[in-house]
Order: C-alpha cells, then structure tokens, then sequence
C-alpha cells in the first residue's frame, strides 16, 4: 500500500501577518510586498497588527546598544598583530602563485578561474622556457654591458593597449623590460629595488595593467 | 509614526542597495591578498558586528575575541563566499556559529524552550511611563528573550535582514524564523504597559 502525504492548506491569513515584521521593515520583495500590502487594505486584525508593529519597531530601534564599547581601532590593532604573525613565511612567488590559483570569492563561473590559473600556469612554464632559451649569450661581446638585471616584476596589460602606452609606463615607473610578451602576453620588468613597493602601487592603478606583481629571482 | 511612512520607508530601500556591490568588490581584493581592502571591510562591519554579538553574547569580554575570529575567517577563506548571497549574509552568518562555539564554551544555553510559551508575567504598573522607562521595560524584556529569539529581533530591528537572510545566518528553516519572531514579538508588548497603542 502506497502513502500519499497530503498537504495541508496553509492559513494566508496567519502566513502573512508572520510578515509584518519584515514588511514594516521594508525587508519583503516585491510579489510577497504587494501581497501583505494588499491583505492589509482589507484585514482589520493585520492592520492593528501593523500599528502595534510599527510602535514596537520605533521603540526598539531606538533602544540603546548593548554592552561593550569596544574600540575599533583596539579590535584593528589586535588583528593586524594576528596577520602579522600568521604573514606568509614562503617566497613572496609562491605567495603569488598561490593567491593568483586561490578560486574568486562569488565568482559565478568556476569555469573562468580554471581558465585563469591555467593560463598562469602556462604562462609561468613558457616564461620559465623563453627565459632559460634567452641567457644572457655566451657571444656577448667583451666589455659588453653586464648580464641584464633579473626580473623583480612580472605584469600583464591589457590586450589593447597600445605600444606607446606601455612604453610611457615602463618609463613613469623607472622600468626596464627584462623579457615578455611571453605566451600569456605578459611582460618581466626590473624596477630598482628601492623603488619596487612603489612602482607596484603604481602599475596596479594604472588602466592598461591587468596584474602586477612582484617577482623574486633565485 | 503612522503605516503610510513606513510604507515610504519601504520604497526608501531600495536606494541603499549598492553598497553590498562596493563589499563585493572588496572581498576580491581581499581575495588576492591586499590588507588595506580588508581593513576597509572591517571598519565596516566592527560597529555592526559589536553591537550583534554584544545582544547575542551578554558578555562584553568575549565580544572583541568572537568579532576578530569572524573577521580572520573572512580574510582566510574569502572563497569560501558563493556570492548566492549578500556578502553581509555570509559574514553574520560566521559571526552567529562562531558566537554559538564561544558560548558552549561558559555552558549558557542556547535556546531556552520554554521561552516558546512562555508569555512575561510582570505586572503592569498602573501609571504611565516616560520614554526612558519604555526603553527600560523592552531592554528588560530582550534580556529575558532566548538568545535565538533576541538574535531574530536583533537581525530585523536593528541590522535590517530579511526573514530569509536571517534562516541562513542562523542555519534554520524559514517557518522556524517567524515562529521566534512571533513569541519575541509577543514577549516584547506584553513588556510594555498598557498597550502598545498607548505608546504612539
């Protein structure tokens, strides 16, 4: 013998005076709205309800708050000493990597961070390629200018940027191009040590950069 | 304050929603690791995270301990935010189980059944009662609550949920937030003297 589980018929009434609350609020979405609004043009229970919710509402929104007056500036102090001793101890790289394969909070299509990660992921094997393919040559001439500076930023622009907006960058930020476009178009800059923190702060702000990011040799 | 203005509250709303996009935006630059979006983000939520975890907590000295381990969740595990919600669903969402953890841990109940059917039985005092008094009986009245119906009232009145939010913070059915509301409601008038109406 099979058993059917029959429902039994909600009271609207009592279903939508449950929603008062919210209703006065304004926290209710447009069909459920319409639908308290319009109960209540016609229920005298809900519309006493109504004002005996919104004298409620006003008493209790203007109650005091509770307890502690703890200081915000106190509650950032204690935390940043907590970030501070849990900062990363790995290679300022690895923590790129890590962050750059970390999924997008909210993102909505998981599909577009796979494709992400792997595009760094090629970009990091075929930069690490062409690097290794571009050594300094054992051709150089003598007296020839010392192997070129290693990469201490690694950056990608926008597709359509323009040539000479990227060369007005590099120079703004006192940066010389190591290698790039690698195969995921992004460039190896060398910035002087000094001025990295700073040229990082710059680049990010900067339109035509996708990322910027610092980049540790050895 | 008459059911026309909060009416026009109502339509008022909608213009505060963009601010839950600016958090949006914020919890990304989180997720790549920058510190001064996460300062930002928690110059926001400090106010409203105090004020909820000192209803819910009772105990000033947990408050600062509870708000710091809901925000280090946020700064660890920003992807663990699905976006099929707003991002201050998530976070008070953190905040509630983590303020449940940290009251197992003085063994003060949770939720008190009885308070279901309970209806307050304090007298009602004959004389009219000022402002300051009105405010009295109802903070009275919150501190007798459950912790799980002072928590609805809480998420409703003073950090504006909805009633579906509120069932994802708390991780409970949606029939389950009404029924507290409807017992909180109904403990908090009777906490006030002569009639709510009396109060207008």
């Amino acid at each position: 013998m099979t058993r059917r589980i029959i429902p039994l018929p909600r009271d609207h009434h009592r279903d939508l005076k449950a929603l008062l609350p919210w209703y006065a609020a304004g926290r209710l979405e447009g069909a459920e709205q319409a639908e308290v609004r319009a109960h209540l043009d016609h229920c005298a229970e809900c519309q006493a309800d109504m004002r005996e919710e919104v004298v409620l509402a006003a008493h209790l929104t203007a109650l005091p708050a509770s307890g502690s007056s703890f200081d915000v500036e106190q509650g950032w102090a204690a935390i940043s000493r907590q970030l501070e001793r849990e900062a990363p101890k790995g290679s300022p790289l690895k923590a790129w990597i890590k962050r750059i394969l970390a999924p997008r909070p909210g993102a909505e299509t998981p599909w577009l961070r796979w494709a992400v990660a792997a595009q760094f992921c090629l970009m990091l094997v075929m930069g690490g390629a062409i690097w290794r393919i571009e050594q300094p040559a054992r051709y150089h001439a003598l007296g020839s200018a010392p192997a070129s500076r290693a990469a201490n930023i690694v950056v990608i622009f926008r597709p359509e940027t323009p040539e000479k907006d990227l060369r007005a960058i590099l120079k703004s930020n006192d940066a010389r191009l190591v290698d790039g476009p690698t195969e995921a178009d992004a460039y190896l800059l060398y910035v002087p040590s000094a001025g990295r923190p700073a040229a990082l702060v710059k680049l990010r702000r900067q339109t035509q950069v996708v990322l910027a990011e610092p980049v540790d040799a050895g | 304050m008459s059911i026309q203005s909060v009416l026009k509250r109502n339509d008022v709303s909608a213009a505060t929603a963009s601010a839950p996009k600016d958090e949006a935006r914020l919890l990304r630059r989180i997720a790549a690791g920058e510190r001064r979006a996460f300062e930002e983000l928690y110059r926001i939520y400090h106010p409203r995270l105090t004020r909820f975890l000192s209803n819910l907590l009772r105990k000033p000295e947990m408050v600062e301990e509870v708000l710091n381990d809901t925000m280090m969740v946020v700064w660890r595990r920003p992807d663990s935010y699905s976006g099929a919600s707003k991002l201050s669903t998530w976070v008070f969402a953190i905040a509630y189980r983590k303020a449940l953890r940290a009251r197992s841990r003085f063994d003060e109940p949770i939720e008190d059944k009885g308070a279901e059917t309970r209806v307050s039985d304090e007298a009602s005092p004959e004389q009219q009662l000022g402002r300051r008094q009105v405010q009295e009986a109802l903070l009275s009245a919150m501190s007798q609550l459950s912790a799980d119906h002072r928590t609805v009232v809480d998420l409703t009145y003073f950090h504006e949920f909805g009633y579906k939010e509120i069932a994802e913070i708390m991780a409970c059915p949606v029939d389950t937030v009404k029924t507290r509301m409807f017992h909180a409601r109904r403990n908090l008038k009777t906490a006030l003297p002569g009639g709510l109406t009396d109060w207008l």
